[in-house]
């Protein structure tokens, strides 16, 4: 009986121990996560732009922001029914003559025209989206915006511009939030798009674009 | 008068009868020790890891504390306007959109809290029927000056923003005091495209 008790206790001092070891690993989880963020920080501290880097990040955040806003609207300026007032009414043969187009020809130069404006500016954007993301809808950052929209088929979409403010700031992990605003020229807004811009990478991720629902009694 | 003399063997017969108990004893006590030396002392070890845990937590927050301070350095000398101030506003903007989302429906303690006029508190109200849930998200990216700007100078910000399933944007401005004075709402029409 005796021997039974004894084994008892010399059971109970290694369960004691034994948990009291576990509670203090337990307890002491702690210091590893403190020092994860004491890691976190300081190596987050040597990452951080210097003041003259920091300067040419906003720059440069800047300056892709308005390239994309300025390839957007060349986009929209290219929407809707072709304008055949910069197109030429007739031309001169090497013989002096001069042919007048007739309608549908201008049409086609119009046409013409506006490939030639428009043709390479996917790539213009490609600087700065991947296009390697999209969603099941296939919505690539990098094309016209306006493709994504049902804005598209409004009349008026060609008269919308695409505007974003300068980039004034960055986060403490190094990005900065871009936001685009479609407007029409009466300020109503039509959509916006937001991104992040990595300052890093000098490349935007994540863009997202909204189409603003209409409001009563405004028909799309 | 009689002796009672002890042979060898009774010794022995002695011995092996109290022996065990005694061993038994023994072993009882060792036991008792061990358990008593497991159980000893456990407060204190707690007191130390915990004096430790909190010293290595003072150290993180120190460390995060210069972290922010650097980055509050670098920012407010590149941007014109301040962190504090940019803090501040998105906080306003997040809280004013807390307040709706929640279902806030008197615009004279919307006009109370945050300086929003009661016309415009009226137009979010109305805004928001309809949308209810939590704030999921909101990030707001403000208007650049051109060069800092001053103490008393009222801002703008686009804000997206979701609250349960529904998304949109919250245009609005802040005074000097980071008080809301004027705010729109805009719904987004159904799912948004991504990239």
């Amino acid at each position: 009986m005796l021997c039974t008790g004894a084994l008892v206790l010399f059971g109970a001092a290694g369960s004691v121990s034994a948990d009291h070891d576990a509670d203090l690993l337990e307890r002491g989880k702690g210091i590893a996560v403190a020092q994860e963020r004491i890691v976190a920080a300081t190596s987050g501290i040597e990452t951080l732009p210097s003041e003259s880097d920091a300067k040419r990040w906003l720059t440069a955040a800047t300056s892709a922001s308005t390239t994309v806003t300025e390839v957007q609207n060349t986009f929209l300026e290219n929407t809707g029914p072709l304008d055949l007032s910069g197109v030429p009414l007739d031309y001169q043969e090497p013989t002096g003559r001069t042919v007048v187009y007739t309608e549908q020809e201008r049409m086609v130069l119009a046409q013409e025209m506006r490939e030639e404006k428009i043709g390479g500016l996917d790539r213009r954007l490609l600087s700065f989206f991947s296009t390697q993301d999209t969603d099941g809808s296939g919505f690539n950052a990098a094309s016209d915006w306006l493709l994504g929209l049902d804005t598209a088929k409004d009349p008026i979409a060609g008269t919308l511009r695409w505007s974003a403010p300068e980039v004034g700031s960055f986060d403490q992990h190094g990005t900065s939030t871009i936001v685009w605003e479609l407007r029409g020229v009466d300020g109503s807004l039509a959509a916006w798009a937001t991104a992040t811009f990595d300052h890093a990478t000098v490349k935007m991720t994540g863009l997202v674009l909204h189409e603003a629902a209409p409001t009563d009694g405004e028909p799309r | 008068m009689s002796t009672t003399t002890r042979t060898p063997s009774s010794r022995a017969r002695t011995a092996l009868r109290w022996g065990p108990l005694g061993l038994a004893t023994l072993l009882v006590c060792g036991g008792g020790l061990a358990l008593l030396s497991a159980g000893a002392g456990v407060d204190d070890d707690r007191a130390q890891v915990a004096a430790l845990v909190s010293a290595r937590e003072d150290d993180a927050v120190a460390a995060e504390q210069e972290f922010a301070d650097t980055w509050t350095s670098v920012h407010d000398a590149v941007s014109p306007v301040p962190a504090e101030r940019e803090a501040a506003d998105s906080e306003a903007g997040a809280w004013l959109l807390a307040m709706l989302s929640e279902g806030q429906d008197s615009a004279s303690a919307l006009s109370t809290e945050h300086g929003v006029d009661e016309m415009s508190a009226t137009l979010l109200i109305a805004a928001f029927t309809g949308h209810g849930g939590s704030l999921e998200s909101f990030t707001a990216v403000g208007t650049t000056p051109e060069d800092a700007i001053a103490v008393d100078e009222a801002l703008s910000y686009s804000a997206a923003f979701t609250v349960g399933t529904d998304a949109g944007l919250l245009t609005y401005t802040t005074d000097e005091d980071s008080r809301i004075t004027a705010a729109t709402v805009t719904w987004s029409d159904g799912a948004p495209e991504r990239s």
